[in-house]
């Protein structure tokens, strides 16, 4: 009798950047995984089953068998020019099946990997996606005539509407019937004379096409430029035979006017201010915010569960000295809901404040990925970056770091050279806000009123962030990575996709972020109760009150910024400020020091010295920048 | 000339590739002998090129590694 649900069909879903991979994974298997119009979001493999029905199981007997999508990162080939290319790699090597998805307005891109896939002599199915944007480009493509010439077979779709979906999962579940893997009918590509020439005297050690080819490709650059050459020209004359292109170019005048250097850069500061100033900061921080705050938290939850708490233990609204040891009843119940409470201020600054405002900054991200903004954006900024030992790739984990600066260090992985990863550590770690302290801050310096603060905040942020760049490119050893991007079309995003991208990331953002909230909170008011929280304000008072002239109980802001940076920028908002000692506490909170998640990604990504560089010198860094800042007469009424 | 010194709207023959760049740029499609219009030039930053239907952006440091032409078109 055949064990259940044991044998497994791998099928990998491999392609370039961008093609729809992501989408078609989703649909097969009903796992989301990030969908974006940004070259190489899909950094780590998922991997998951194909969703059947159980009269499809039935129907095509399989319940013995599993079939298992895994979705690649996108690549232009698979050698080893980087870690997407290991990984794809890796894939194909345990695939039995491979679905190459090639997108049909860039084919003579796209064909390029299925012609290595090809060569590479295992079963393979191709989708040719985004079939709406060739129509609309007029661009014609003999599906058969393609098909033909690669001898494979080959599946119309628009994946984003569900097009032809359907026979595609038609054609996997074919894969087995009457409880046999049957992958025979899906046909193996063929690999050419000339390629195969290139690699004959690997077969004698290496068994499989696969083995071989890879062997031969990694051999030495000039093999694997030769085998390359002669792809590519097959590619071409491919193309030439099965592509009839009108004059219609796909570049749209606005897609021309955003790579235009000065229309470019002002569109490129009109649309940062937009999202930044006017939207999270007016916006969500302001209107949003203000309306949870007031009147759902402040009016009706906090009082509610003051009152509930209070009926069994005593909340002291202002505790002094040891209340842990004076009155232990009264310190859990302050614990709980008095000024720090667990289930007052953390709640409301959990639902009321950070919510909001992560949901602000992803559903922003998500426009400017899915329209296609950020690869531009990225072709604006390289000459500047790269002055700073970057190149214009850094600039995604840049702005991710307005989300969450823990999550963007992660992503600095997408950069491959080592150089560059450090500095663009480095500048996150110092100078990023993350959104939550985005949003606040953004929120208290449009309350002052007038653009004056905002630009000194923005202006000193900027200066630091150049000079921490410039000086670590000149000390740090090593070449800035180079910077060679294709660039996507111009999409108007699909507002479906948005609004899952949003809700998807803001979840798993909240997720981790509540429990750290809620250690915290309670760390806080621990250190209330016990009267060690006035102790370390009194002790921090010289440095706050003298260096950087601002109220003592700023102090509790930057303790709490230490444990998570967003947590920290709520506490500003209760604390009486003159305008300046506003724009001084907002910029000396954002250049203050990671939260801990990012110190210990830091420390995982890169090692334990360079992150403890990074977080001594962000104190230094902060509070040199507010002395000074504390004592120029800012002209702010 | 060196790629990076083209103008926008010039059409050029690429003459030669430096061996770092040469795989990655026949794969993305860009290889020797082809043409391409240079779409965009950001002072000290990168080119933009157009071949057939893509836009493709080199970084400056890079492009000044690449020998090019400018062709009649
Ligand atoms: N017009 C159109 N857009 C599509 C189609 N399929 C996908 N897209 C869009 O193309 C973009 C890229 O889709 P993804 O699924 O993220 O592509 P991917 O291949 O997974 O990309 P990487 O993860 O970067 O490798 C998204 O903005 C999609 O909305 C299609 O058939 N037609």
């Amino acid at each position: 009798m055949p064990e259940l649900k044991t044998k497994t069909i791998n099928i990998a879903l491999v392609g370039n950047p961008n093609v729809g991979k992501s989408v078609i994974f989703n649909y097969l298997t009903g796992v989301y995984v990030d969908v974006s119009n940004y070259p190489g979001t899909t950094i780590e493999i998922s991997s998951a089953d194909l969703s059947v029905s159980d009269t499809e199981a039935r129907d095509f007997g399989l319940e013995d068998y599993k079939l298992k999508l895994v979705d690649s990162p996108g690549v232009y080939g698979i050698s080893t020019l980087n870690d997407e290319e290991i990984a794809t790699r890796d894939c194909l090597d345990s695939a039995n099946l491979i679905i190459n998805v090639v997108s049909s307005i860039s084919l003579s891109r796209d064909l390029f990997l299925t012609k290595q896939l090809a060569d590479l002599g295992k079963p393979m199915l191709i989708v040719l996606n985004q079939c709406d944007e060739a129509r609309i480009r007029k661009v014609e493509i003999d599906t058969k005539k393609l098909s033909q010439e690669l001898g494979l077979d080959i599946i119309e779709a628009v994946a984003i509407d569900g097009e032809g979906l359907a026979e595609l999962k038609q054609a996997l579940l074919n894969a087995v019937q009457n409880k046999k893997a049957k992958l025979a009918q899906f046909k193996v590509g063929t690999i050419s004379a000339e390629i195969d020439a290139q690699i004959t005297q690997y077969y004698d050690e290496m068994p499989t096409r696969f083995e071989a080819l890879l062997a031969a490709e990694n051999s030495s650059d000039k093999a694997r430029e030769d085998i390359y050459q002669i792809r590519r020209e097959q590619v071409n004359d491919l193309v030439a035979k099965v592509v009839s292109q009108s004059k219609f170019s796909k570049r749209t005048l606005i897609g021309k006017l955003l790579l235009n250097p000065v229309i470019g850069s002002i569109a490129a500061i009109v649309i940062l201010y937009t999202f930044l100033f006017q939207f999270l900061g007016i916006f969500v921080a302001g209107t949003v915010v203000d309306l949870l705050e007031n009147s759902v938290f402040n009016a009706h939850f906090n009082p509610l569960i003051t009152k509930l708490v209070s009926q069994i233990l005593p909340v002291i609204k202002e505790p002094s000295g040891n209340l842990l040891f004076d009155n232990p009843s009264a310190a859990i119940g302050t614990m709980l809901a008095g000024d720090y409470g667990l289930l007052t201020l953390t709640i409301t600054y959990l639902y009321g404040l950070l919510m909001p405002l992560v949901l602000g900054f992803y559903f922003g991200l998500a426009m400017l990925e899915d329209s296609g903004y950020l690869p531009r954006l990225a072709v604006l900024v390289d000459g500047i970056l790269s002055k700073l030992g970057m190149n214009g790739r850094a600039i995604i984990p840049l702005i991710l770091g307005g989300g969450c600066v823990t999550m963007a260090t992660v992503t600095t992985r997408l950069l491959n050279n080592k150089k560059e990863k450090l500095i663009t550590m480095a500048l996150l770690g110092l100078t990023i806000p993350c959104s939550a302290q985005l949003g606040v801050i953004q929120g208290l310096l449009s309350n002052i009123g007038g653009i004056t603060p905002w630009l000194i905040w923005a202006g000193t942020l900027t200066i630091v962030f150049i000079a921490t760049g410039s000086i670590l490119n000149k000390v740090l050893p090593g070449d800035c990575g180079q910077f060679i991007s294709d660039i996507p079309p111009l999409r108007i995003p699909r507002l479906s996709n948005i609004f899952s991208k949003t809700i998807v990331r803001s979840k798993i953002f909240l997720d981790e972020a509540t429990p750290a909230f809620f250690i915290a909170a309670a760390v806080v008011s621990f250190l209330q109760v016990t009267g060690l929280l006035s102790w370390i304000v009194e002790i921090s008072e010289p440095v706050i009150s003298q260096v950087l002239l601002l109220p003592k109980e700023v102090a509790i802001s930057f303790i709490l910024g230490m444990v998570r940076r967003d947590f920290g920028a709520f506490g500003l908002m209760d604390i009486p400020m003159s305008a300046s000692q506003l724009v001084t506490a907002c910029t000396v909170l954002t250049l203050f020091v990671p939260c801990i998640a990012t110190v210990a990604v830091m420390i995982k990504e890169q090692n334990f010295k360079s992150a403890m560089a990074i977080w001594l010198s962000s104190w230094l860094l902060a509070l040199g920048c507010g002395a000074i800042l504390a004592r120029i007469p800012l002209q702010i009424n | 000339m060196l790629l990076n010194q083209a103008k926008t709207g010039q059409c050029l023959k690429i003459l030669k590739l430096p061996s770092e760049l040469k795989a990655k740029l026949i794969r993305i499609g860009i290889c020797e002998g082809d043409q391409v219009c240079c779409a965009s030039k950001i002072p000290a930053g990168p080119v933009v090129l157009l071949k057939d239907l893509q836009e493709i952006a080199i970084g400056d440091k890079q492009a000044a590694q690449i020998k090019v032409e400018i062709c009649q078109s």
